[in-house]
């Protein structure tokens, strides 16, 4: 991770901090842009899809984008970002969104944002991310009416505007902002607090009345929230527990809580499984878990928003998961795994994306970049 | 000439024959020690590791095998003739760097140094400031012991010495030995690494002439570099020395590199580099008889630098410093109690302060801050007994103590208690050499609970021992010619390290020792003096190397890490190493130097890991240094390199994680000019003279070209 390899002396340290952050599956989701004829492109057409793969620097195995071509029956393409840019992506991708016809890529240790051209993938520009103005390390974005906010993790949400591809405000949050998502009109923030993670986890999110662009109110929530996600009706939070042995999980959000600004959990939050990743496809959540406690146990499964059913599903073609995403058009279910060194997952080797459809059938497998970790349409 | 001998002088014929001068030397004489004290030396010291050593009669007289006033490992005098060096008479591969050969062969830094000794592995992140360790045959740096005068340093953190610190104005000798060395009148603790790479540093000024000694230093060098030093030595003339120094480091290190980026280079420079130690020392030796000695030292070195990090494309400049300090006082006392009993006590004291920070609005408060403390206590004692001729044996017993503190929440403040002993026996004859060890390490550790989050962490004992054997054999064929053949065999571990058993939850308390098992046959050569061949000597060792219940770590799931014993590895490999010293004519002389390492260093883990029988990361294949220098009365020149093959980044090796290989080469210019009193010697170098564009860890760029100049006035 960032810069830590330097010294033996904090070597067990960096590799914790490693662990607890470069490999957290941070990710943009697939935030169709909050409609109602903002949406300057929306989707007719799918895309594709994106994955980013985070690579392992200090191992000299760098990041890496990838293109699946669902129209061209899976055809993959590696590498893409650096095959048509002559130049390295940078250290550590770590989110992305496609909007309109760019995609804009979060560069978590080299602090930058590339925005690319989402069908040629030539890159349109390159913002140099600062402490002093946008704020560092960027981990998720959602995106909104022209603008795609970032989360960064020293503890901002960063707006770039689409039409100037300038940053043009950015709020603080925090602290270790992850992937946030648009309900209501409002940027819901997952603060994990996860470099704190010695102390335990954060337990708040902040929420960012976008009109404005500040903070509304701070709220509680389950420990170490990851993952924001919205339906058309509902508003979901992914939290990752302590990676020990308090499970990751996903929570219902009562929308009502960011009014409520209050400090107590509980009443606004509904256990809706144990997950350690999920996306939403209509009125679906499908979602994995690959147990803390037993990471050899796998679940995949998906829950019925309207009647609360779960349905679980099999995915042997899967070895260790690691992201799952849903193509939004097709209801295509992405899920993106590491291949196994012996009896352990390898962050070195090329991992892969297996494809199934709607009705959980295998499609096809599709090798990826090493350590694919975010996967967005 | 007057020698002292069991505290008397005595006269000793000097003896052109058997003690060879070169005529260059003369101009060099001043720049290490007076000649006169050179030729004959005896100290107490000598003599007891000629004893210890088992040599089988013990002359009452020793040389030293260098112009240099280091003492420790004499041969006796009946082999003078043959100029035999220890490298050669050694049953097990042993490698010495004096500073005479420092100064005639180039050697520019500490890192240069290692870099020269066959079977070494140098990682090295660039710069002075850059973290240095030392691997010794692919069994991994935290298997090298490194000793500073006879006594063990030691990080129970981490379990790896930053040899960065240690610069090569107050060394007289770097000697590595790969597995036990012949030595057995040492502590236990010195045969409880796989291989030990020892720092002797300049003695004090000799005991039996009354004198002032004063030795200034300066150096400049690219990148903002400077460097003073000075040491000043006084003798009573009788029976007590003492030296004082100080030294103070200063470099910028924002040394220029390419990056290399797709279809695109740019110029840069490393930056957040900067470096600012402070290092000094007391000495004390004291002889209140002839048949005892006592040395101590107190240390104290304070090194604040910026860590400029890894290059990552398109980021910021790194904020992160460490700031390390460590003090210690040593005291070793040896004694001989009768013709047969000598005993040796030693002492230490070690504080080490290890603070890190990083700036960096990610942490909480926007800053990392770790402090880490560690303390030693160290005690030995030795038992030398010589009942009869040929045979030496020794019993040695050690306690040390060792705890770490920190600054961070989850600090368990773990400390050991570690009981060593060993058993020793050395045979030797004429042609015929043998030594026996045996270690049993006792080991207690204890930790503290605490509770966090609701959650209670439960105080723990963990203990450990284990018997440790090492057998070595030498013998020669020919009474007549150096020309050993050496086996031997030594199985030893490493502990865990207090980060691997305790640190936050990533540690795992149940970690076994890490096992090394090393097996060693080799043969010395050294020719006669022959026309204009000085010296020509030839060392060429294979080995295998295992190791099991190797340390490694694992991912407990995709979100952390933990400490499992699940590797195995072998090395095996091949190091051979040429010394030639041809004179020109009166005057001038020609010395080559020359070592090559072949490593096949294999992780052996399991068929279906994909590292099976790969090459282990940052392990080259093949590495080698070499000299040739030109000594003459007007201006000496040393020509020298080093290089590597490839190496992975990855035990996997696979393609994309390369490290080409690199070939580093330097010029080294010299001459020492006498005064009335006292003399100067002044020193130019150029490092990297092709400007070769490399790296030993992946993204740490190594310097380019640069130079430096030093001065030093010795009275």
């Amino acid at each position: 991770m960032k810069k830590t390899f330097y010294s033996k002396g904090f070597l067990a340290n960096a590799l914790t901090l490693l662990l607890s952050v470069a490999l957290l599956p941070s990710c943009s989701d697939n935030d169709e842009p909050d409609n109602g004829g903002k949406n300057p492109d929306p989707v007719a057409v799918s895309y594709g899809a994106y994955v980013l793969n985070q690579g392992q620097d200090y191992a000299q195995v760098e990041g890496s984008l990838t293109y699946i071509n669902p129209a061209d029956n899976f055809s993959v393409k590696n590498n893409v970002f650096t095959n048509v840019n002559k130049r390295s992506l940078g250290t550590t991708p770590q989110c992305g969104v496609r909007y309109g016809s760019k995609v804009y890529l979060g560069i978590c240790d080299s602090s930058t944002i590339e925005i690319i051209d989402a069908t040629s993938f030539k890159s349109l520009k390159q913002i140099k991310l600062d402490a002093a103005t946008t704020g560092t390390s960027p981990r998720g974005m959602a995106i909104d009416n022209g603008k795609v906010y970032v989360t960064m993790f020293d503890g901002y949400v960063a707006r770039l505007d689409t039409a100037s591809l300038e940053i043009d405000g950015r709020v603080q949050v925090g602290p270790n902002p992850e992937t946030p998502a648009i309900f209501n009109g409002k940027l819901f923030v997952p603060n994990s607090d996860g470099l704190n993670h010695a102390v335990g986890y954060g337990e708040t999110a902040s929420i960012i009345n976008l009109a404005t662009f500040t903070v509304e109110s701070t709220v509680k929530v389950p420990l170490n929230p990851n993952k924001f996600l919205a339906t058309d009706h509902n508003l979901y939070l992914l939290t990752k527990g302590n990676y020990f042995d308090i499970e990751g999980a996903i929570y219902e959000i009562d929308p009502s809580i960011a009014d409520m600004q209050k400090e107590d959990k509980g009443d606004g939050y509904k256990l809706i499984a144990e997950a350690t990743s999920f996306a939403a496809f209509g009125d679906e959540l499908i979602y994995l878990n690959t147990p803390y406690t037993n990471s050899t146990l796998r679940y995949y499964a998906k829950y019925d928003i309207n009647s609360g059913k779960i349905t679980t599903w099999n995915a042997p073609e899967v070895i260790y998961p690691n992201e799952l995403n849903v193509d939004p058009l097709s209801g295509d279910i992405y899920v993106a795994s590491y291949y196994m060194n012996g009896q352990y997952p390898s962050y070195i080797l090329p991992g892969f994306v297996a494809i199934y459809d709607k009705s959980f059938t295998f499609k096809k497998k599709c090798e990826v970049g090493s350590g694919p970790s975010c996967i967005f349409f | 000439m007057l020698q002292k001998t069991y505290g008397t002088w005595v006269k000793i014929p000097d003896s052109p024959a058997t003690v060879k001068v070169r005529p260059y030397d003369f101009f060099i004489t001043q720049i290490f020690t007076r000649m006169k004290r050179l030729l004959f030396t005896l100290s107490f010291c000598s003599l007891v590791s000629g004893i210890a050593t088992g040599t089988p009669s013990v002359s009452t007289v020793s040389i030293p095998d260098s112009i240099d006033n280091n003492t420790q490992q004499l041969p006796d005098i009946e082999v003078l003739s043959k100029k035999e060096r220890r490298e050669i008479s050694s049953a097990t591969p042993f490698h010495k760097i004096d500073s005479k050969r420092i100064l005639e062969t180039g050697i520019t830094d500490i890192s240069d140094a290692i870099k020269r000794l066959p079977g070494v592995n140098l990682r090295d992140y660039g710069g002075a400031g850059g973290l240095k360790t030392v691997s010794v045959r692919g069994l991994g740096a935290q298997h090298t012991g490194i000793s500073y005068d006879g006594v063990p340093l030691s990080d129970l953190r981490s379990g790896e010495i930053d040899l960065s610190r240690y610069s090569l104005n107050n060394i007289s000798s770097l000697t590595l030995s790969a597995g036990d060395n012949d030595d057995i009148f040492t502590p236990a603790r010195y045969i409880s690494s796989s291989s030990v790479l020892s720092i002797s540093t300049l003695k004090n000024p000799d005991l039996w002439d009354r004198s002032f000694e004063l030795d200034a230093r300066m150096k400049v060098g690219s990148f903002g570099l400077y460097n003073p030093f000075i040491k000043a030595g006084y003798s009573n003339g009788s029976n007590w020395s003492v030296s004082v120094l100080g030294e103070f480091f200063h470099a910028k290190n924002n040394y220029p590199f390419t990056l290399f980026n797709g279809d695109y280079t740019s110029k840069e420079r490393r930056s957040n580099s900067q470096m600012n130690s402070v290092h000094t020392e007391a000495n004390l030796h004291f002889s209140p008889n002839a048949t005892s000695s006592l040395t101590a030292k107190l240390y104290y070195y304070d090194n604040s630098r910026q860590l400029p990090g890894p290059v990552i494309y398109y980021a910021p400049s790194s904020n992160e410093h460490l700031h390390d300090r460590n003090f210690f006082a040593q005291a070793r006392y040896k004694a001989k109690l009768s013709s047969i009993f000598s005993i040796m006590g030693l002492g230490k004291f070690n504080w080490a302060a290890s603070r890190y920070q990083d700036v960096d609005g990610i942490y909480p408060d926007g800053k990392l801050d770790q402090n880490y403390i560690q303390r030693e206590g160290y005690a030995s004692a030795a038992l030398l007994c010589t009942p009869f001729a040929g045979w030496a044996f020794d019993y040695s017993a050690d306690w040390i103590y060792n705890n770490l503190s920190s600054n961070l929440p989850t600090d368990r403040h773990p400390y050991r208690n570690s009981v060593l002993q060993s058993l020793s026996a050395k045979y030797t004859s004429d042609r015929f050499s043998a030594t026996a060890k045996l270690l049993y390490s006792l080991f207690m550790d204890r930790a503290e609970g605490y509770i966090m989050n609701n959650q209670t962490v439960d105080a723990l004992n963990n203990n450990a021992n284990r018997l440790s054997p090492s057998v070595a054999v030498s013998f020669r064929p020919v009474n007549s010619v150096p020309f050993y053949l050496r086996a031997s065999y030594k199985n030893i571990f490493r502990m865990p390290t207090f980060n691997e058993l305790y640190f936050d939850n990533y540690g795992t308390i149940s970690l076994k020792p890490e096992i090394t098992n090393q097996w060693n046959i080799g043969t010395t050569l050294s020719l006669p003096s022959w026309n204009f061949i000085n010296e020509l000597s030839l060392i060429a060792d294979v080995y295998i190397n295992k190791v099991q219940d190797k340390i490694v770590a694992v991912p407990y799931n995709l979100f952390k890490w933990t400490m499992t014993n699940l590797g195995k590895a072998r090395i095996y490999g091949l190091d051979l190493t040429i010394n030639g010293d041809f004179t020109i004519t009166t005057g001038q002389s020609i010395l080559v130097d020359a070592s090559y390492s072949y490593q096949r260093a294999q992780p052996r883990t399991s068929p279906d890991m994909v590292d099976w029988m790969k090459q282990i990361a940052y392990t080259p294949l093949n590495s080698g240094s070499a000299s040739l220098s030109w000594l003459n009365p007007w201006v000496s020149v040393a020509l020298h390199g080093t290089a590597s093959s490839a190496r992975y980044t990855t035990n996997a090796n696979l393609p994309s994680t390369r490290i080409p290989g690199y070939a580093d080469f330097g010029v080294s210019l010299f001459r020492s000019f006498p005064l009335s009193t006292g003399s100067i010697e002044l020193r130019g170098d150029i490092m990297n003279i092709f400007n070769k564009q490399y790296q030993i860890v992946t993204r740490y760029p190594m310097p380019g070209r640069s130079w430096a100049f030093s001065i030093r006035y010795n009275l």
